[in-house]
């Protein structure tokens, strides 16, 4: 596999992303984001807020005075700067990493929690990938679930781009460690 | 007490003087609120890049300190200016 990056670094092989307890020997093979298209949703919500701010410009200054108006347009500005970071930094962190040892699903939401699992490859039973209706059809982006053994936690990766391809880079990889005798 | 005029003290507590206090307190309150939000974000993108270590990290890190800064310029500006 040679080193790639598509879609706004959402599906890259072989990156130079390493992770808090990646031992020396480990090397990353994947790590996989949500597609860009689902930061669509912020874009637009930015772009009318930038409306509403235009808006209310044309009509509030008689009601406040110059200095109320710069805060209030400083203020505003400074919100919708805050939301579209808020959901990048959402997006950007919301990461899934395949090594050639484990499955690390970085569950990133800001303020409210951080949640980074972990999944041996040797405990892996199953990997399916799934997509379907209108916008992953036309965007190429679904989801893709690492089934593991027993009560062990199942790992997800939402909207990510190209889910088969990335369903098949985890399968080679952990046909390639069973023929090397690392896995049982 | 002897220059004690009730017109004064009527004339700070009248309609336009409450409503531009009021605006003043709330562009405090709120700018605090945001400045609070921009330091835990910043600290929460801190521990988080410690997890995910890449090139990228420094200019995420950059960009939530450079929040931190609109938050105070927003602080500064609420209680000298509105």
């Amino acid at each position: 596999m040679h080193p790639s990056h598509k879609l706004f670094h959402s599906f890259c092989i072989r990156p130079d992303t390493r992770f808090d307890t990646q031992q020396s020997e480990e090397n990353v093979y994947l790590v996989l984001r949500a597609h860009p298209i689902t930061l669509l949703p912020v874009l637009l919500n930015s772009f009318f807020m930038g409306i509403i701010l235009v808006v209310s410009n044309a009509f509030f200054p008689s009601f406040f005075t110059p200095g109320q108006m710069v805060f209030a347009d400083l203020f505003f500005m400074a919100f919708i700067g805050a939301y579209l970071w808020h959901g990048f930094i959402n997006w950007y962190f919301n990461v899934g990493i395949i090594s050639d040892q484990r499955v690390v699903d970085v569950d990133f939401s800001l303020i409210l929690y951080k949640e980074v699992t972990y999944t041996l490859l040797s405990h892996i039973e199953d990997v399916t990938s799934k997509s379907g209706g209108f916008f992953n059809s036309l965007f190429n982006f679904g989801n893709l679930f690492v089934q593991t053994a027993g009560t062990e936690v199942n790992t997800e990766f939402m909207n990510i781009p190209h889910p088969s391809s990335a369903a098949k880079i985890i399968d080679g990889i952990i046909q390639e460690q069973k023929s090397h005798g690392k896995l049982r | 007490m002897e220059n004690f005029d009730s017109g004064t003290i009527l004339q700070y507590f009248s309609a336009a003087s409450l409503g531009a206090m009021f605006i003043k307190a709330f562009s405090i309150v709120f700018s605090l609120v945001f400045l609070i939000y921009t330091v835990v974000t910043f600290k929460q993108t801190q521990e988080i890049t410690r997890t995910i270590t890449n090139r990228r990290n420094r200019f995420i890190l950059t960009i939530s300190g450079l929040q931190i800064l609109a938050g105070l310029v927003l602080l500064v500006f609420a209680i000298l200016f509105v």
